[in-house]
């Protein structure tokens, strides 16, 4: 059986070097991201205005969505649907089939660990190697990403300098930095010099110029868009954006709330494969768009505020939760707030429903999140949708998958001493008075924390007495 | 943030919330005997009860809503509502107009809301009430919960009150701004995640050699002081209106 | 059309009558004054690790084969038919070390081998520079390849301050986009290939140049220089 959230959680919590690991790197990138929005003001705006492009694409999804792929046709993209992982995977195996291609190299794209698409090419004899240095060390390790922005970031720097020293032929355990990412520097060349196809991620889509943007300080995303003969770019339909001058606020908010710099060190801008007369580029770009769910948390005109998302990652930086546990302890390709709200709508509330347990509702994800997405109240309404008594006929979201009889009638009886001012003082009068007799253990809360002890009288006592006192004196 | 309402109220309603009521009562009693010192009316309304926000936070709207509605029915006329918690001013405030949506008390939930205030924030704001302070030298940790920081806001409401008192310094610990791990049913269900974010709040705090731990809201006071009791640590937690009243009167 | 297509548009539609689009606010960014420009492009470039090296129109040359000496750079990858190509190309015997100057005139499949494994140094163009963030505008072209500031260790890019503005707003606007066809590939660089992948340690030439060089070309008009 697989663990569950909480087990996970529990042994992530125990392990002292993945706390450190994620306490160093959280404290770093909030400062970070401080250190660049020093202006309130221009932060209040900024987050408005992006909040607001992008609540204009969803209300014009489809038709932009319908110009994205003409735009891109025209400038000579070819542009394919995916309804659902399995779709787009074989979509990029057969572009790859078709070229007879055995070696791709890839950019950072979460949506394709979404897809899972290493292992579906793997097993169909095409290597495909991950060129992002964070996402190079953990294909190396055989891991997954524990952070969508900085997917090593559990590792300590000696963690990786054994890693190295451990996989790959002749290189001898340093813990500097700069040799770590000479030898990533070395053994990537050669693979984007040798790949048949590159494969990247799209930040943003513009429907009016039919251009894929790319975000990236490496150059590995360039590597993959420009040396191999074909460029596959696959993103989730969210990801439209309406115009280029939509672009700038965009990109500002995105980069800032990220890693908290005012820029990336390339903003990558295509719009075509190679045109006639051009002397590099791939000769092919192809754009797979994703669905997996989306278009079924757009039903929905609360919830649908998760595909405001541009993957900053902000909200798991600011987390507190996801601070001390780190990103595997989710157990989903999106860990942090927003795989606590995307992921039980795509994979389901029964798969994944438990995670959004993981959260104390503090709102600093909500707080830092670029587009004011209300990361708390999703997450309380996904709560509220795993745990309903009523269950639809066509239920794949997994509604009320999680409602266990026991909370539900622990719930009911809340509810029948907090409605009634007369059952609900019986019951305070009898604490208050037994306070002295309250056991000493109240299961999960006592082992954290000493029994709470009720006061000898409750405030509603306190306030009858303060009043029959009043009204004594009024009578004198 | 509510606006600085141009005259102080003759009347305000007080909601004491059922944390207070069991656990705090003399924290509900020093907010009340402040507010009056001002010479406004208060008017407990002895129904009262919760104001809805575990089962909210929960999942469970159905009986969430039974207890809000319970609540509202209290609430009606149209004086403010102070309340000594600011999740629970939360609730109130912002999640009952949603919660309540398509429920028949809609409107008055939406009216309810508008008069909400924070305790802190009314004694700042409404009363712009002016404190003297009597008691000893003492330090003091303030403990702003995530509600006053994020969902209410009066972060600089609550400095302010303390501020006015002369011998009291406040210092603060370690990453003030997040959340101590409390999170209501949060500590019950996730009680390991709690405990790791309530242990290094509480070394935060411990860190600055402080004893009097001060908060607006009790569930992060419960949270807190349990865990530093189960310690031994010996460090006294105080809602801020028994601090404010023990040192004014 | 696929299916997958019409299943999910179809989808889509069926929900997007629900909401309505409102009014982007608006938000001004300050235009800066070129002074203002200079100073902030400066700032930004340093502390993003470009290095900068103010010159003029008729002193640039010189102060490239300096650079070219002095850091060693012998073999450079150049434009097939650019002004500022040409005009290095002129210039080079005047080196004090000898250099190789390898034209990006064949198709990349031909000059690949090279490209990755021969060059030190290359030097384009730019097409414009954002202040704010210290941005260079490269348009890559016939002329000039995509490759030519993605594979060299080293990539010198000529920077004309007449065509520096104040932030990405503007360089949009100063481009004609989207009226004016959008190039194969727009490019904004903002410094050395960086990486901070490795415990938040910073690290240059993760993959793409691991020295960014800009020689700032000061033509812009007097009028402009007082504003
Ligand atoms: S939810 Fe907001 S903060 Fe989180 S990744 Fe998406 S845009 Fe960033």
């Amino acid at each position: 059986m697989t663990p569950t959230f909480r087990q996970r959680a529990t042994d992530a919590l125990a392990d002292k070097a993945l706390r450190s690991n994620f306490r160093g790197a959280m404290d770093f990138l909030r400062e970070k991201r401080a250190s660049v929005f020093t202006d309130e003001r221009e932060l209040a705006e900024l987050r408005a205005l992006g909040h607001q492009i992008r609540a204009n694409v969803l209300s014009r999804l489809p038709s932009l969505l319908e110009q994205l792929e003409a735009q891109c046709q025209k400038n000579g993209i070819q542009v394919h649907w995916a309804e659902t992982p399995n779709e787009a995977c074989e979509i990029i195996y057969q572009i790859m089939h078709r070229r007879n291609a055995k070696l791709a190299v890839k950019g950072k794209s979460m949506v394709s660990e979404e897809v899972g698409l290493n292992h579906y090419l793997e097993t169909r004899g095409i290597e495909c190697i991950e060129s992002d240095m964070g996402e190079y060390i953990v294909q190396l390790a055989e891991e997954t990403p524990s952070h969508i922005i900085m997917p090593a970031i559990h590792k300590s720097k000696e963690q990786i300098a054994r890693l190295f020293e451990e996989k790959i032929d002749g290189v001898g355990y340093t813990n500097n930095v700069d040799e770590l990412i000479g030898v990533g520097r070395t053994i990537l060349r050669d693979k984007f010099f040798k790949a048949d196809v590159g494969i990247s991620g799209v930040n943003f889509a513009v429907a009016e110029t039919g251009t894929l943007c790319l975000v990236e300080n490496e150059g590995n995303g360039r590597m993959c868009t420009t040396i191999p003969p074909v460029h596959i770019a696959i993103t989730g339909i969210e990801k439209v954006v309406e115009k280029i001058s939509d672009i700038p606020p965009l990109l500002s908010l995105l980069t800032r709330s990220a890693t908290g710099q005012r820029i990336t060190t390339y903003f990558n801008m295509i719009s075509s494969p190679r045109k006639k007369g051009e002397r590099d580029g791939p000769e092919e770009v192809h754009l797979v768009l994703l669905d997996n769910g989306r278009s079924r948390i757009y039903q929905d005109t609360h919830l649908q505020e998760t595909l405001r998302c541009i993957r900053c990652g902000a909200c798991m930086n600011h987390c507190p939760v996801y601070s001390r546990i780190g990103g595997h302890a989710y157990g989903t390709v999106y860990p942090g707030p927003i795989g606590q709200v995307v992921m039980p709508q795509i994979e389901g509330l029964e798969k994944h429903g438990e995670m959004t347990e993981g959260c104390s509702l503090n709102g600093a994800c909500g707080e830092v999140c670029p587009v004011e997405i209300p990361l708390a109240d999703l997450i309380r309404t996904l709560r509220q949708k795993k745990s309903a008594a009523a269950i639809p006929p066509d239920n794949r979201a997994g509604i009320g998958s999680h409602r266990k009889k026991t909370e539900a009638i622990a719930w009911m009886f809340w509810k029948w001493v907090h409605r009634a001012p007369a059952i609900y003082l019986m019951v305070t009068f009898a604490i208050s008075r037994l306070r002295l007799l309250m056991p000493r253990s109240f299961g999960a809360w006592t082992r954290y924390h000493s029994a709470p002890k009720p006061a000898p009288q409750t405030l509603h006592e306190l306030m009858r007495h303060r009043k029959q006192a009043t009204s004594k004196e009024d009578q004198l | 943030m509510s606006e600085h309402t141009p005259s102080i109220p003759a009347e305000v309603y007080f909601f004491g919330t059922c944390l207070i009521d069991v656990f705090y009562p003399d924290a509900g009693i020093s907010a009340i005997e402040l507010i009056e010192r001002e010479g406004i009316k208060v008017i407990f309304p002895p129904q009262q009860t919760c104001c809805g926000q575990p089962p909210y936070n929960s999942g469970y709207n159905d009986e969430a809503i039974e207890v809000a509605a319970a609540q509202i029915a209290l609430f009606t006329r149209p004086i403010p509502v102070v309340v000594p918690s600011a999740s629970c001013a939360a609730m109130m405030k912002h999640h009952y107009p949603r919660l309540l949506e398509g429920h028949p008390l809609h409107a008055q939930a939406l009216n309810l809301a508008n008069r909400i205030y924070e305790f802190s924030e009314f004694l700042s704001n409404t009363v712009n009430i002016t404190l003297q302070d009597k008691g000893p030298p003492i330090k003091i940790v303030l403990h702003q919960s995530c509600s006053a920081r994020r969902e209410m806001q009066v972060t600089t409401q609550t400095m302010q009150l303390l501020h006015q008192l002369e011998n009291v310094e406040i210092c603060e610990p370690e990453r003030a701004s997040e959340c101590c791990g409390f999170g209501g049913t949060f500590a019950i269900k996730q009680p390991e995640i709690s405990a790791a974010m309530g242990k290094d709040k509480c070394d935060a705090i411990k860190k600055t050699g402080v004893l009097n731990l001060i908060s607006g809201d009790c569930g992060c006071l419960m949270h807190l002081s349990g865990m530093m009791a189960k310690d031994n640590a010996p460090i006294r937690s105080e809602h801020i209106a028994s601090l404010l009243w023990r040192r004014t009167r | 059309m696929s299916s997958a297509r019409e299943n999910i548009l179809q989808r889509l539609r069926g929900a997007s009558k629900n909401i309505k689009p409102a009014p982007i606010p608006n938000m001004q960014l300050p235009a800066m004054s070129m002074a203002d420009r200079l100073t902030q492009l400066t700032n930004a470039m340093q502390l993003a690790h470009t290095q900068i090296i103010d010159t003029t129109e008729s002193e640039w040359p010189a102060a490239l084969l300096l650079l070219a000496s002095e850091q060693k750079l012998k073999h450079w990858l150049i434009s097939s038919a650019s002004a500022s190509a040409q005009k290095f190309a002129d210039n080079a015997g005047l080196c004090q070390q000898p250099l190789t100057l390898t034209r990006y005139n064949k198709s990349f499949a031909l000059l690949k081998e090279t490209v990755f494994h021969q060059i030190d140094a290359s030097l384009t163009d730019t097409a414009g520079a954002i202040a704010d963030t210290g941005t260079l505008l490269l348009l890559p072209s016939v002329a000039e390849p995509r490759a030519m500031s993605l594979v060299p260790p080293v990539h010198v890019a000529l920077l004309r301050t007449s065509t520096l503005v104040s932030n990405f707003n503007e360089l949009i606007v100063q481009q004609g986009w989207p009226d004016n066809a959008m190039p194969t590939n727009a490019l904004l660089i903002s410094g050395p290939s960086k990486t901070a992948d490795i415990q938040q340690t910073l690290a240059y030439g993760a993959h793409g140049p691991k020295a960014l060089i800009v020689l700032l070309i000061h033509d812009h008009k007097e009028l402009d220089r007082n504003h």
